[in-house]
């Protein structure tokens, strides 16, 4: 059996609020859920860049802002990112086309077609300079860098790794023939800090991950809503365990506070 | 020029989207690029998309680039001697 990992942070921007180990904000009047957070709500900081960032990127960035905004810094070569992007840069693909059509293409909307872009945002701006993997376009892709993260932890690769996974698409695209049924949801991105070792002080709990070949139907809805039954567990500090079945990835995630 | 400028001041902060900075806040003389504005080579190349956009302003070489957009006031120098003629 392996070896049991620690979950010492998360944070998750979902339609009603924005969730971390402080508490539960929902999101203010006019605010149209994640895709309107503002810089104020997740970074102390001023910070030109966060108004640039597409939409994927922002909510990425703002999640693993928020995760940091209560855990402190977790520079350097021994943290790393996984980051799992289901729907990929889709809105920043239409974009970019739409501004190929207009006769000027867009280099900033170019740069963002990258689903890598939301991790370098984040590791840039955190000075995370550990390993990194982006897993895009499946529906199990947030499950998937969980997985790698805990990989990466087993093998020593890292001390500690953000998982950060994010389903964003603009408004404006939730009706396009091209999106994939399981991207088809409402914006919502997630960050779990994964570590190896127990740490002093903080919210601990012990996270035993099991994936296997996926199941060609699939039984929870679609989107990565098995992060939101995670996050609620976490929210009310209870045991639990999570079981799912996507497409590409199935298994449990079982959490036992550590006491 | 001053209209000018505070034009480009305003086109500039929309077309990168940065936040936390309003037309006030950008010194015309301060470095455009690599400074807190955090405006990098992709910004750059967008700011180059929108003074051919806006303007029909091109900018033939590095060199070039390099002196004009050293500050918010060499652009603007830059576009008041190279717009074409209406």
């Amino acid at each position: 059996m392996k070896e049991p990992l620690f979950l010492d942070a998360f944070a998750a921007l979902l339609p009603s609020g924005m969730y971390s180990s402080r508490g539960f904000v929902p999101w203010q009047s006019g605010q149209d859920g994640p895709r309107d957070v503002s810089r104020e709500q997740v970074l102390d900081k001023p910070y030109p860049g966060f108004g640039k960032l597409h939409i994927a990127d922002r909510l990425s960035f703002a999640a693993a802002a928020l995760l940091f905004s209560h855990y402190g810094s977790c520079a350097g070569d021994e943290t790393g990112i996984t980051l799992g992007i289901p729907a990929g840069s889709f809105s920043a693909d239409l974009l970019y086309m739409d501004s190929v059509e207009s006769g000027f293409p867009s280099p900033v909307i170019f740069s963002a077609t990258l689903p890598s872009s939301a991790l370098a945002d984040i590791a840039i701006y955190f000075k995370i300079k550990g390993p990194n993997r982006v897993i895009a376009g499946a529906s199990g892709s947030g499950l998937c860098a969980f997985d790698l993260a805990a990989m990466m932890l087993h093998r020593g690769k890292a001390s500690s790794m953000l998982v950060v996974s994010v389903n964003a698409i603009e408004p404006a695209h939730m009706r396009s023939s091209l999106l994939p049924a399981y991207a088809a949801v409402e914006n919502r991105a997630y960050a779990f800090l994964l570590t190896r070792k127990k740490k002093e002080s903080g919210l601990h709990f012990c996270l035993e991950t099991c994936f296997g070949p996926g199941e060609k139907t699939l039984s929870e809805r679609p989107g990565e809503s098995y992060f939101d039954k995670l996050v609620h567990l976490l929210m009310e500090n209870k045991n639990g365990s999570i079981s799912f079945a996507t497409e590409d990835y199935c298994g449990h995630i079982s959490i036992e506070k550590d006491l | 020029m001053e209209p000018l400028i505070e034009r480009l001041k305003s086109q500039i902060i929309k077309a990168l989207k940065l936040s936390d900075v309003s037309p006030g806040d950008l010194d015309i003389d301060a470095p455009l690029i690599g400074g807190p504005l955090g405006i990098d080579s992709i910004d750059t190349l967008e700011l180059l998309v929108l003074l051919e956009k806006e303007y029909g302003v091109t900018v033939p070489d590095v060199n070039t680039g390099r002196k004009v957009f050293a500050s918010v006031r060499s652009l603007a120098v830059y576009i008041e001697k190279n717009r074409p003629q209406k």
